[in-house]
């Protein structure tokens, strides 16, 4: 009896120290393992994308906004018949069935199958149910306004990185921060917001542009207009406030559409305005002048031209397109466009005060504009110009502009002299209140102020009766401006082609009180290429709505209607 | 009062036996000690329960706040896109057969305010701004 007492207390001992045992392996030696094991079953460690910040114009209207869509992503260990599933997912994603079997091959435990789809599209999957196959939010980002300003704002990418235009170059502003919640779940499967283990995430910034979309929207219309009748290969404008340097409409053609950026070629990305070099033509003959009057070298009623055909220079004949018998005094150059007049007040200048005052004006240097890719054009020092670089340059050849430099130096005559840095951010906004702003900045005084008024005083008679811009001007308004008509360089001659060139119109209105500078460019338009038949127009139908839109008191005093108040 | 006190013992009516004041003084305190810890554990208990409640509601807030904002940010597209200026224009222009006011139809003028400025003075009597026709040189006579 009593050995029986012995063996049961002994299979009893043995029996609790194996269980002791089996708790000691798994509470002390194996703890981790299967803590994490359990910690995996009832958490869940959720990503917080934080919400990108938005991009407005200057009137607070949305111009880019991040919204949550869903993603598809499978398991394809999860899926019975992978090729049954592809068949179906092909069928309702309308995507190739092979492609999506060999993602769906993959000896991996997650792929996606397509994302940031249409609400609609996602909706369709889920009522299939099918196996193994999930739906996960992420941000995606909108354009609304589509092409308009596409080339400005740029575009962010899938993980929500700015990629291009103001949404890679403010990145650090609209990307926010992301966070992360560990969110535990009970036995019914809810899960509880933890008391630990919560980083909210930090929602970007928006950014406030200094861009009207008003402006921009009469912009790439008539832009459009321009293309669509000159069968022009590009077309581009700027608009800008002179007295700040404001970017008010940035359009260029073909147009881009940021919602759809993968469709583009990045050449079609790019934002040309401060990207690419022209020849100016013509209206660098405005610097020139303006550079003569400073100097003094030249007074308006001088004359210049004396009824040449062409003019010598080193051995290297420049022809003049002016046919005028009698003589042309400074300001009817400029009026004119007189080639051996412009080339005669280069000379006047001599190379050096020329190229001083090419840089001054902002030539050959970056602007700084608040945007990527800049270039800073094309102006040779003095020791490599040939003996004809002078009157190359006096006519806008020989030197590569782009457009931000041309009209941020023109908006310097409107400007009462003063250069100003053109901007397009002007603040940056958190939860509706402005954190941070851009101010206005003068970069230096080009010209004085009496050279700045006569040059607007020369610059209205262009566009008056008898000039080259005629075509620009607008009743009721003073408007000063130059047009410009320049040889395109052939790639296969590598010489001036006769057949494309780029025509373009600057200029500013009311002439007493500018409002806005306004550079047209229009690339290879067929048939007609006179800067003054092809751009001018151009600029008179959106320097009229935009005068109104902005409620610019007319030029003309008689037919202002004076109404005395009481 | 002494020490001890007097009661009653079950089954020996005439027994008195002497229980010490301290000893039922211990007794109480025991109780009010496990009344305590009870409380205690019970207030413990119910904390756990309120926190994993508020988990819940809290979560719910979070998941409401995220649904709003979603929804504030495609009510935001929508509207953004429906007052796009090319659309406005077409729908003007081809349905509502709204035309763009005639040249000269619209003139804006200088907003002047006191009656002073209309006579190209200001109240001190001096030119307020040079005029125009003085940056237009040869061209005013």
């Amino acid at each position: 009896m009593r050995f029986r007492i012995i063996i049961l207390a002994v299979l009893i001992a043995v029996g609790l120290a194996s269980g002791v045992l089996k708790l000691f392996y798994l509470q002390v030696l194996k703890n981790k393992e299967f803590s994490q094991k359990a910690q995996r079953q009832h958490q869940r460690t959720v990503a917080l994308e934080a919400q990108r910040g938005a991009i407005y114009d200057r009137n607070g209207r949305v111009l880019a906004v991040s919204l949550d869509v869903e993603s598809i992503y499978a398991i394809p260990p999860e899926i019975d018949d992978i090729r049954e599933t592809a068949r179906r997912l092909s069928r309702l994603l309308n995507e190739d069935a092979r492609g999506l079997e060999r993602k769906l091959r993959e000896d991996r435990d997650f792929v996606w199958v397509n994302r940031r789809l249409n609400p609609d599209v996602v909706a369709k999957v889920r009522n299939e149910n099918i196996k193994g196959i999930g739906f996960i939010k992420e941000s995606r980002r909108f354009y609304p306004k589509k092409e308009l300003l596409g080339h400005l704002i740029g575009f962010a990418g899938m993980d929500n990185t700015g990629l291009e235009g103001i949404e890679a170059k403010y990145d650090k502003f609209l990307k926010g921060e992301d966070g992360f919640i560990i969110l535990e779940k009970d036995a019914k499967g809810r899960y509880i917001f933890p008391t630990s283990g919560y980083v909210p995430p930090v929602p970007g910034r928006d950014i406030i542009l200094t861009i009207d979309e008003v402006i921009q929207h009469i912009c790439e219309r008539e832009l459009d207009k321009a293309i669509q009748k000159t069968q022009a290969k590009r077309g581009m404008i700027i608009g800008m406030d002179p007295k700040t340097g404001e970017i008010l409409a940035m359009a260029i053609r073909p147009s881009f559409n940021p919602n759809e950026f993968i469709r583009y070629s990045p050449e079609g990305w790019k934002n040309r305005i401060v990207s690419d070099l022209y020849e100016p033509g013509s209206t660098l003959k405005v610097i020139v002048a303006s550079a003569a009057l400073e100097e003094k070298v030249a007074s308006p009623h001088e004359p210049m031209f004396f009824g040449e055909k062409e003019i010598d220079i080193g051995g290297e004949i420049i022809h003049d397109t002016v046919r005028e018998k009698g003589r042309l005094s400074f300001q009817d150059v400029i009026k004119r466009s007189s080639n051996v007049g412009a080339v005669r007040i280069g000379m006047r200048l001599g190379k050096d005060r020329l190229y001083t005052y090419l840089k001054s004006f902002g030539f050959g240097e970056k602007t700084n504009i608040d945007l990527s890719g800049e270039s800073k054009g094309l102006l040779r020092e003095t020791r490599n110009w040939s003996k004809r670089s002078i009157g190359s340059i006096s006519l806008g050849q020989e030197i590569g502009v782009t457009p931000i430099q041309l009209v941020t130096a023109f908006s310097a005559i409107a400007n009462d002299g003063w250069l100003m840095k053109p901007y397009v951010v002007s603040g940056v906004m958190e939860n509706g209140d402005i954190t941070k702003k851009f101010y206005p900045q003068i970069e230096k005084r080009v010209i004085s102020s009496e050279t700045a008024a006569e040059m607007t005083r020369i610059l209205i008679k262009v566009v008056g009766e008898g000039g080259t811009g005629e075509k620009a001007s607008i009743d009721g308004y003073r408007v000063a401006g130059k047009t410009g008509t320049a040889q395109k360089i052939d790639p296969r001659t590598g010489l001036y082609s006769d057949r494309f060139f780029i025509s373009s119109f600057i200029g500013y209105a009311p002439a007493e009180d500018p409002r806005i500078v306004l550079l047209v460019v229009v690339d290879s338009p067929k048939g007609i290429a006179w800067g003054g038949s092809i751009a001018a127009p151009v600029f008179k139908n959106i320097a009229e709505d935009v005068l109104f839109y902005l409620n610019a008191p007319s030029s003309s005093e008689d037919r202002v209607f004076m109404v005395k108040r009481e | 009062m002494g020490l001890f006190k007097s009661q009653r013992v079950k089954g020996s009516e005439s027994q008195r036996i002497r229980v010490p004041e301290k000893e039922e003084s211990r007794g109480f305190q025991a109780m009010i000690i496990v009344g305590l810890l009870l409380f205690v554990a019970i207030t413990y208990v119910w904390q756990r329960v309120m926190i994993v409640e508020l988990g819940y509601e809290i979560e719910r807030l979070r998941q409401e706040r995220t649904e709003l904002t979603r929804k504030n940010a495609e009510l935001l597209t929508e509207v953004s896109s429906l007052t796009s200026l090319t659309r406005i224009e077409k729908i003007a222009l081809s349905n509502l057969n709204m035309k763009r006011p005639e040249k000269g139809a619209v003139i804006i003028v200088r907003d002047i305010k006191p009656a002073s400025i209309m006579i190209g003075e200001t109240e001190k009597g001096s030119p307020q701004k040079v005029s125009y026709l003085d940056l237009m040189g040869e061209d005013k006579s």
